[in-house]
């Protein structure tokens, strides 16, 4: 259906530049405040608050050097490694849950089983400023405020609708056969669901691990409230840019390119399971 | 039909431990949070909280005007970012609905924004969007413009999250609308060139009845999406100039971790929670998992 | 290897009941086909064997132990599927190694046994050149034969098999039945085989059980029931390509009328009618017994005619009821002719019309 609307040769090839056109003005306002990011990182302070903008300046490293080491008393590098910790335990949990939960879901009669995955999906739109009054009394109480383990359960529980979601889908399209000729081969219900069925939704499981640790990494408000240093991630220290009023752009901007890059290579690679994995398959 | 023992042992291995999470970290936290929400709960007073009924709901309702604002500013962010994004993002579904070289690989680069942290988003466009030496200006006076308050005018710092919201969200309106595009099926519209339609009936009576189950998903997304946002607000106008941009999630926060009111915030939560709760078991139920 | 003993078995989908107080006997060491309609029963019944179903009532005994609880792991079976059911994310090997893996056999090869098994198997199913093979890289019939492999590398007690030929093409399928009966001859597994094709099931089949709505209709040796069915579903079933069922009236006195047709039974069929509780009844002819002749008393319309080899079908339409004609000569008709047909009543049986009995001596 793609070229329903054009019927002559040259009206495709009009509307054909004029695709390409806007396309191309909407990819450059895409790509524009990456582009920011990246090179006011690489600007000296007086490049950055230059008018009109400097487009051609002599690139440096510094700001990042003062980010990691020495900006804000220890520098970005304990965010960064608290971020990681958090990031990869948390998406572990919750793709090793989900994956459980949805293959129990999927492949047996649990009481209720209907409305708790429901109940899972619906948790996708539970706003975190609602939950966090209730959250931060909780981990005050049980002594988990400022730890890591506080914030990789609540990442997890946070994770797992997407994981039940997605993988979901993947445990269905397996023909029940290959699961039924392991039982048959001697493997028990709990054996069948990791010698075969996970091994078999490989694809939905590295799809679903990035997207999660994606959603982790990004995080902001539950992290800003639960912890104060031990265990802050790094979108805990670019919130405390707004503190000091601005005049550490360079290394600010350079921890911003940390946490973006890599997530940009991801969403790259994902693509075709980004729109199913961020809209509960009601696309595909 | 009956499940053998190991089934169910196996079900309950599997099931138990998320059902677990989910009981401890959503369920509770929502009780807990009526809970709170009955009291006088205040992290600053050295006395223990005090039941007070209904108060803090009825301070809500009756008395709390910036409560009524927060609630206005969201629905004009949520209206604004959200239809913006749905008219641009169909626009450019259709754009890219061609097969031509180079437009997939401009399409996934655009799809970048997406995924990026909020927060970062929120910096740039901070940055971008200063009156002084911000690079929206310079394009503005490119132009032959003045230069705008973005960040300080009233009106203008909305337009300034509305902006960053926009930039970040339109990519992933137009990915789910053209992949919506892309799933019609072919015949359909030969089907209805045959019948002599034209390409104007065949829009309004085919295209968009069709692509209707996709824009209605993204826009129920969305629509909550831009309702919890605060980061955004967090990094470039706390909430300023004058409430302007103070919208509901941002007043939670402040009443609850800068005033430390516990009780009243708990009680915000609720209401909260309550309107995203039915949209979503709406959503869930009826539109991404029909029966 | 163990005789099976099913009885008194029961189960329900929701209302509606599949088994109701089912008996059944499989002797060890036997090829046993279950064959019936889709919907029969068949399927359920293997399931309900293999364990994969677990929910019913009443026993299930191999050489007399109950195995009605234990799971399909514990039940010593191996069983091939339909879709075959490879595992997809391992070799050949990988797929026949699989049931010796198995946490519950632990100790019970060492890695050399285990080896050697996977290579006799794999000899007797002549798969060796493939073993490194992933599965995307075989064929339909080289999958079957892997998953035969895999239900038989642990020699289980009983061999399940669920419909296995049916996805493959005529000749191999062909010469696939007779590979199987070679390789039951060799290992002696008593198999079950959940078939729908009355040909593969007759070939097959050491002891043939038909099966309709639930129930047994008859069991033994295939021939024997061909020859000698107890009612008309199975004479009709079994029979489809070699026997017409016609609906008659008695008349009185060893006669009977089909149609305005009136004609007098022979002896061995008169003597039956008279315990014939109802005056309709079923009379089952070999499709031979009619021929085309001008001066036959039934008129029938022509609805298909095929050659098949040197014989020629023609089914026709008599008094609403349809007459499968097999004739040595070629009759020169196409669809919609009416032509007349002559009937000479040699070997056929009677069942009582209501309620399928057959009539005997």
């Amino acid at each position: 259906m793609a070229t329903y609307s054009l019927t002559t040769p040259n009206s495709i090839r009009a509307t054909g530049a004029l695709r390409y056109l806007i396309a191309a003005i909407f990819v450059g306002f895409c790509l524009f405040p990456f582009y920011v990011v990246i090179s006011t990182s690489l600007k000296i302070e007086s490049d950055i608050f230059a008018w009109p903008p400097r487009w051609i300046f002599r690139p440096i490293w510094d700001n990042y050097e003062a980010a990691l080491f020495v900006f804000g008393g220890s520098g970005v590098l304990p965010f960064l490694i608290n971020s990681i910790i958090v990031t990869c335990v948390s998406t572990i949990l919750a793709v090793g849950l989900g994956a459980m939960v949805s293959y129990g879901l999927t492949r047996f009669r649990v009481f209720a089983g209907h409305h708790i995955f429901f109940f899972i999906l619906s948790t996708r739109f539970a706003p975190p400023v609602a939950f966090v009054v209730p959250l931060y009394l909780m981990l005050r109480q049980v002594g988990l405020l400022d730890t890591h383990i506080g914030l990789i359960l609540i990442y997890t529980s946070m994770n797992l609708s997407l994981v039940v979601w997605i993988i979901r889908g993947f445990f269905e399209s397996i023909p029940i056969e290959i699961e039924e000729a392991a039982r048959i081969d001697g493997y028990t219900h709990l054996q069948v669901f990791t010698k075969v069925a996970l091994p078999l939704v490989k694809p939905g499981m590295i799809t679903t691990s990035i997207l999660s640790a994606i959603m982790a990494w990004n995080e902001f408000l539950i992290a800003t409230i639960m912890t104060q240093s031990n265990a802050s991630t790094l979108p805990v220290y670019l919130g405390g840019f707004s503190g000091s009023m601005g005049l550490e752009w360079g290394p600010y901007m350079a921890v911003g390119a940390m946490a973006v890059l890599p997530i940009m290579i991801f969403t790259l690679v994902l693509q075709k399971h980004l729109v199913r994995g961020l809209t509960f398959g009601a696309v595909r | 039909m009956s499940q053998s023992r190991e089934a169910r042992r196996a079900a309950t291995i599997l099931v138990s431990p998320a059902v677990l999470l989910l009981l401890a970290l959503n369920i509770f936290p929502i009780i807990y949070a009526v809970y709170i929400s009955l009291h006088h709960w205040s992290l600053s007073s050295p006395n223990p909280p005090r039941f007070a009924g209904l108060f803090n709901y009825q301070e809500l309702w009756q008395y709390d005007d910036r409560f009524m604002n927060a609630l206005g500013v969201s629905a004009v962010f949520i209206v604004l970012a959200v239809g913006i994004e749905l008219l641009l993002g169909f626009a450019l579904a259709f754009v890219f609905n061609a097969k031509l070289k180079g437009l997939e690989t401009l399409r996934k680069l655009s799809l970048l924004p997406v995924m990026a942290m909020p927060l970062v988003v929120g910096l740039v466009w901070f940055y971008m969007l200063n009156e002084n030496f911000g690079v929206t200006n310079w394009f503005l006076t490119l132009f032959g413009f003045e230069r705008l308050p973005f960040l300080t005018d009233g009106t203008l710092a909305m337009l300034s999250i509305v902006i960053a919201d926009i930039w970040q969200w339109t990519p992933f309106v137009t990915l789910v609308i053209f992949a919506a595009l892309q799933s019609l099926p072919e015949y359909v519209f030969e089907a209805a060139r045959m019948d002599g339609l034209t390409e104007r009936e065949i829009f309004w009576r085919i295209t968009l009845p069709l692509l209707r189950p996709a824009i209605l998903v993204v826009c129920v997304i969305r629509a909550i999406d831009a309702f919890r946002m605060i980061e955004l607000v967090f990094v470039m106008t706390k909430g300023g100039p004058g409430g302007n941009t103070e919208v509901l999630p941002w007043y939670i926060y402040t009443k609850g971790f800068l005033s430390l009111d516990l009780g009243y915030a708990a009680a915000m939560a609720v209401v909260m929670i309550v309107v995203v709760t039915v949209v979503a078991q709406v959503f869930v139920r009826k539109i991404a998992a029909p029966e | 290897m163990a005789n099976i003993q099913i009885s008194q078995l029961s189960k329900s989908f929701g209302a509606h009941r599949v088994f109701d107080a089912l008996d059944l006997e499989i002797p060890d060491r036997a090829y046993v086909c279950l064959l019936g309609p889709s919907g029969c029963g068949k399927s359920t019944l293997m399931r309900i064997i293999s364990g994969l179903d677990s929910d019913h009532t009443g026993s299930i005994r191999f050489d007399g132990h109950a195995v009605e609880s234990l799971s399909s792991a514990d039940r010593d079976i191996g069983m091939a599927f339909q879709n075959y059911a490879l595992y997809p994310h391992h070799t050949v090997e990988g797929n026949l190694r699989f049931p010796l893996l198995a946490p519950k056999q632990k100790g019970r090869w060492s890695s050399a046994e285990m080896t050697k098994r996977v290579h006799e198997t794999a000899d007797l199913l002549r798969i060796t050149p493939l073993l490194h093979r992933t599965i995307d890289q075989l064929s339909g019939g080289q999958q079957q034969r892997v998953s035969l492999g895999r239900a038989l590398i642990r020699h289980p007690k009983v061999l399940l098999l669920d419909e296995p030929v049916t996805h493959l093409d005529a000749r191999l399928r062909f010469s696939m039945r007779s590979e199987l009966k070679q390789i039951h001859k060799t290992m002696g597994t008593t198999t079950i085989h959940v078939t729908h094709d009355q040909q593969e099931a007759l070939a097959m089949a050491d002891v043939l059980v038909i099966m309709r709505n639930g129930r047994i209709e008859q069991s033994g040796p295939g021939m024997r029931i061909y020859r000698d069915p107890d009612n008309s579903f199975v004479a009709g079933f079994l029979g489809d390509a070699m026997r017409t069922l016609l609906t008659i009236e008695l008349a009185g006195e060893g006669r009977a009328r089909l149609d305005t047709y009136e004609f007098a039974l022979p002896d061995d069929l008169a003597s039956l009618v008279a315990q014939a509780p109802h005056r309709e009844i079923t009379l089952a002819l070999p499709n031979t017994s009619f021929s085309i002749d001008p001066t036959g008393p039934l008129t029938g319309t022509v609805v298909a005619h095929e050659m098949i080899e040197n014989t020629q079908r023609i089914v026709l339409k008599v008094a609403g009821q349809r007459i499968k004609l097999l004739s040595n000569r070629v009759e020169r008709v196409k669809n919609g002719d009416g032509v007349r047909i002559r009937v000479g009543i040699t070997d056929g049986m009677i069942f009582d019309k209501q309620s399928g009995q057959r009539l005997r001596a």
